[in-house]
């Protein structure tokens, strides 16, 4: 290998780390709007419960909202046919 | 072959069916929830077949809030730990899953606390939904930690890798899953009036 391979074989590893890590603080971010939502979403609704009686439409559409979520960003159900995650080499 | 080209791996050259099972692992985990979720849509209809909509006076309330969002911030736990070995950082892995357990293992001891001091028996309607209901996902949630731990046992031992984490992905879906049926049984128990 020579030099002008090496600094391209360096600088490849180095855009690859990067691109790694923007992609992890990325998915970090999304992990924190995701706690904020679904504690959020289960304070409101606990407050909606204690004060209004006939509450079935609004706790139906939190708890879809709330299980929606979960389910496309925690459980990454929109990567259930190509994902990238936990792949087996 | 350009650096470029060596950098990006032919996966599965011998074994050309291999590359399908990330997509066949996951088709069957989620084909599984599929079934775990009839079980549970079955009882949450027949808490309301058996008792109507009422619940009683004097349900602990507050603690159904605490349980909920102690399994909610267990969700987002699980979250960061599955991130934290997609990207080969073992230590927050290690943190992250261990806080996981440790808030599963806390629900489990707050419905046990609610078993233990409910002002209603099993013998009531509501009861009856109420204890099968609590009972049959509280099981869930203790099988969800044992996975988990299992789960870190097998990381601690270095079976997991950041391009091979099968077993950690399929543990915290499964706790994942096991959050989204509480999402529903929370108000279903606690919170719906009509």
């Amino acid at each position: 290998m020579d030099d002008k391979e090496r600094i391209e074989l360096i600088d490849l590893a180095e855009r690859h780390w990067r691109h790694q890590e923007e992609e992890r603080k990325e998915e970090v971010g999304i992990g924190w709007w995701m706690a904020t939502f679904l504690v959020v979403g289960t304070i409101v609704e606990y407050v909606i419960a204690i004060s209004v009686d006939w509450n079935l439409p609004i706790m139906v559409f939190i708890n879809i909202a709330e299980a929606a979520a979960i389910m496309i960003y925690f459980m990454h159900l929109p990567k259930i046919f190509g994902g990238h995650t936990g792949e087996e080499d | 072959m350009t650096v470029h080209e060596a950098a990006i791996p032919v996966p599965h050259a011998a074994h050309p069916e291999e590359a399908n099972r990330p997509q066949m692992n996951r088709l069957g985990l989620w084909l599984f929830f599929l079934s775990e979720t009839f079980l549970f849509a079955a009882l949450a209809s027949a808490r309301f077949y058996l008792a109507g909509a009422d619940r009683p006076e004097h349900l602990n309330q507050a603690l159904g809030l605490g349980i909920t969002s102690i399994l909610l911030l267990s969700s987002f736990f699980a979250y960061r730990a599955e991130v934290a070995m997609a990207h080969g950082r073992r230590r927050e892995f290690f943190k992250f899953i261990l806080g996981t357990i440790f808030l599963g293992v806390l629900f489990a001891g707050g419905v046990a606390y609610e078993w233990a001091t409910a002002e209603f028996s099993a013998s009531e309607p509501y009861g009856t939904a109420f204890f099968t209901m609590t009972g049959l996902h509280a099981s869930h949630v203790i099988s969800g930690v044992a996975i988990l731990a299992l789960v870190t046992l097998h990381a601690a031992k270095g079976h997991f890798s950041p391009d091979s984490y099968w077993g950690v992905e399929a543990g915290i879906k499964y706790w994942h899953f096991v959050d989204v049926v509480w999402v529903f049984f929370y108000p279903i128990l606690y919170l719906i009036s009509i």
